[in-house]
């Protein structure tokens, strides 16, 4: 638990001119969100993914199989996959709790 | 007096060689009608854009091969048309395509919006999505407007008022181009000649000092009789620009103007405080300047006649060409070679004919070659001097086309004159190391100091101007005509230093100058020309990495913003460097005219 959590807070912030938005507001905001996913359901895994200059987001995964990805500029987006890893749905939110709280309940622990 | 031959007449080996865009005009109908039957294509992508970055891609290449089709059309309609503007033929084709062009700017009008309208993360992901990779620079620079973007129903207002807003330079335009009336005044042959704002310029070329005189206190006479409508139109177009400025969330009018081209304000006002550095050097050429006309003291009618005359000189176009391929001999021999084979097969359309578009230009699209209209005259080297700056354009739009997809092709005004001007720099250099006697060299250098003097210095009073009266607009206070001629007045003594006499008319200059009445656009003049003048240095004092760097430049297009573009090259327009630069070689070349005269 607490190496997925230094992961996490190791991740850099990058360096970009602003037309690509607020890096740290952006940055600060997944890493927020990552963590709270990981305290509050184990299953999660994150991966910070630095795809072009301007362009982060994060990778999650269920039990190995990744299972959604998260942008943030000035709110949130959430894709969520299913299991063939194809595009199912994607969720806007603002608040944080609210986000956690919706893809936990997406996939939904085996009883 | 000898007659311009028409159209039909001149030989095709002067005339350039249109095919590259369309053999004939016939296969222009044809392309034509396809072209125009694709555009209700524009109709599937309306209200899809948010879909998925596939679709978003799928529109956007399609809103490009309309764009690609149409400029290859426009450009042979436009380039027909300037062989002989009276030919009703090519004005018709002219008249048809903008008529269909402007029909697919409506079509195309709700993409903007659409794409602006996609919640920021979910385009976030879009951008990063490998379909719209190619198109991910374009949307950036859509999106960067967002914040400065305001709901539905305020940018219909704002577009409603698009017309009225420019009442204030209709005005002008209407008062300046039309309604002004300047009377006849007799030039140095004693010729009554009327005198227009196109002639005034003669007049002040003129070698006698009266005619000079005369003629610019009788032009200046119509503007103080109106110089309250003028003030007033000036005003009204200097609120417009803070009026739209403020409504978008700039941060000054000022900055908004610099948006575009993501150039911050430090390089405007950097660009001002180098000039003041070098002011002394400018007085003291005036003051050359004044001892060779043999002048009691210097009036402004008095900078323009050229000190020297013209030299005696025939340079039939092939010559010219030889001398400009010379003279560009640092830019490596692949540039010379494609622009000597360019200018000897088809490129330029050489010679002046009945009815051809006057002056000259250069035209350079994606496809096809790269065109010069000239109007050449062996007996007068400026000519000589323009097909090179002409050539320069040319060949910017050739690497650019060549080694950009067509979305990024197309170099922005911010970068178009260095290419053109660094040119001219290399040509002056190896004319005037060629030359035969003092006279010649210094003619050359003479012309160099005008050029630096006219683009570089003047420019930047102007560039000054604009933003005092903006910023006092925005702090509230009255721009009356007595406000404007105060300011303007301490600029005309700042510029043009103590010993300099400033008749009092030369005040309301301030209000008849038409790029003041489209706020901010100067100063590009004078960072152009300095970005030119340290590029050519670096590129004949440098070696391969140098010339890589500016050839790279002109691979560029609009690949990159303009400062980026010239940062590569080796140029950074965000310190003071170049335009020092420049004014210090403006201060060797008065030097050496000193020494010379």
């Amino acid at each position: 638990m607490s190496a997925k959590v230094d992961k996490i807070q190791s991740w850099p912030t990058p360096q970009w001119h602003p037309d690509w938005g607020d890096a740290e507001l952006e940055m600060r905001s997944l890493k927020e969100f990552s963590l709270q996913l990981v305290a509050r359901d184990e299953r999660f895994d994150v991966e910070i993914n630095h795809i072009d200059v301007g362009y982060v987001r994060v990778e999650i995964f269920l039990q190995q199989r990744r299972c959604a990805e998260l942008w943030y500029t000035d709110a949130y987006l959430l894709y969520h996959f299913d299991s063939d890893g194809q595009e199912e749905k994607e969720m806007h939110f603002a608040d944080v709790n609210e986000g956690v709280q919706l893809l936990i309940a997406t996939f939904p622990a085996i009883q | 007096m000898k007659t311009l031959p028409p159209r039909s007449k001149v030989k095709p080996a002067d005339c350039w060689d249109l095919s590259s865009l369309y053999p004939s005009d016939a296969k222009w109908e044809t392309a034509f009608k396809k072209w125009e039957a694709k555009l209700p294509g524009y109709k599937q992508f309306a209200g899809t854009l948010a879909k998925s970055a596939k679709q978003l891609a799928a529109c956007l290449e399609f809103d490009l091969e309309i764009d690609l089709q149409g400029e290859q059309l426009g450009n042979y309609a436009f380039l027909k048309t300037a062989e002989d503007v009276s030919n009703s033929t090519y004005q018709d084709m002219s008249g048809r395509y903008r008529h269909v062009a402007s029909q697919a700017g409506q079509l195309a009008s709700y993409i903007r919006p659409e794409i602006m309208a996609i919640p920021a993360a979910k385009m976030k992901s879009y951008l990063a999505a490998p379909e719209l990779k190619p198109h991910r620079l374009t949307l950036e620079r859509i999106l960067r407007y967002k914040p400065h973007t305001l709901g539905e129903g305020e940018e219909r207002l704002l577009a409603m008022q698009a017309q009225m807003s420019e009442t204030s330079n209709q005005v002008f335009r209407q008062l300046n181009d039309s309604d002004l009336k300047f009377g006849t005044i007799k030039n140095e042959k004693g010729e009554t000649v009327e005198l227009s704002t196109s002639s005034f310029s003669l007049f002040l070329h003129s070698p006698k000092r009266s005619v000079r005189k005369a003629a610019f206190h009788q032009y200046y006479e119509q503007y103080a009789g109106h110089e309250n409508t003028l003030a007033a139109a000036l005003g009204g177009s200097i609120q417009r620009d803070v009026y739209y400025a403020k409504a978008r969330g700039y941060e000054s009018s000022l900055g908004a103007a610099l948006f575009h081209d993501d150039v911050p304000a430090s390089v405007y006002d950097s660009l001002i405080e180098s000039v003041h550095r070098h002011l002394p050097t400018l007085y003291r050429y005036f003051e050359i300047r004044r001892r060779k006309m043999k002048l009691p003291d210097i009036h402004h009618y008095d900078t323009y006649v050229p000190i020297l005359s013209e030299q005696d000189s025939k340079t039939p176009w092939n010559k010219a060409v030889k001398s400009i391929i010379t003279a560009l001999e640092p830019l490596g021999k692949e540039y010379c070679g494609v622009l000597e084979k360019g200018l000897n097969n088809g490129w330029c359309d050489r010679y002046p004919n009945k009815g051809k578009q006057s002056g000259a230009f250069s035209s350079g699209g994606f496809t096809g070659q790269p065109y010069i209209l000239m109007n050449y005259q062996p007996d007068v080297l400026d000519h000589v001097f323009t097909l090179a700056h002409e050539a320069g354009h040319s060949m910017h739009s050739y690497y650019s086309a060549k080694h950009q997809p067509f979305q990024y092709y197309g170099y922005t005004i911010f970068v178009a004159e260095v290419a053109s001007t660094f040119n001219e720099q290399l040509l002056s250099r190896h004319l005037s190391a060629q030359a035969k006697t003092p006279q010649e060299r210094a003619y050359l250098i003479n012309r160099d100091i005008d050029a630096i003097r006219g683009t570089i210095i003047r420019q930047t009073m102007f560039a000054e101007f604009e933003k005092i009266t903006h910023s006092l607009a925005e702090a509230g206070e009255a721009l009356t005509v007595a406000r404007f001629k105060s300011v303007y007045r301490e600029l005309l003594n700042l510029y043009f230093g103590p010993d300099f006499v400033i008749d009092n008319e030369l005040e309301l200059e301030c209000l008849r100058i038409p790029h003041f009445y489209r706020g901010f656009y100067v100063y590009k003049y004078a960072t152009g020309l300095s970005a030119a003048i340290a590029l050519s240095e670096r590129v004949v004092n440098g070696g391969k990495e140098e010339l890589n760097a500016y050839l790279n430049f002109l691979k560029g297009g609009c690949s990159k913003y303009p400062l980026e573009l010239l940062r590569d090259a080796g140029v950074d327009m965000e310190t003071p460097e170049p335009v020092d630069a420049a004014l210090t070689r403006f201060g060797e070349l008065v030097d050496e005219l000193d020494e010379l005269l």
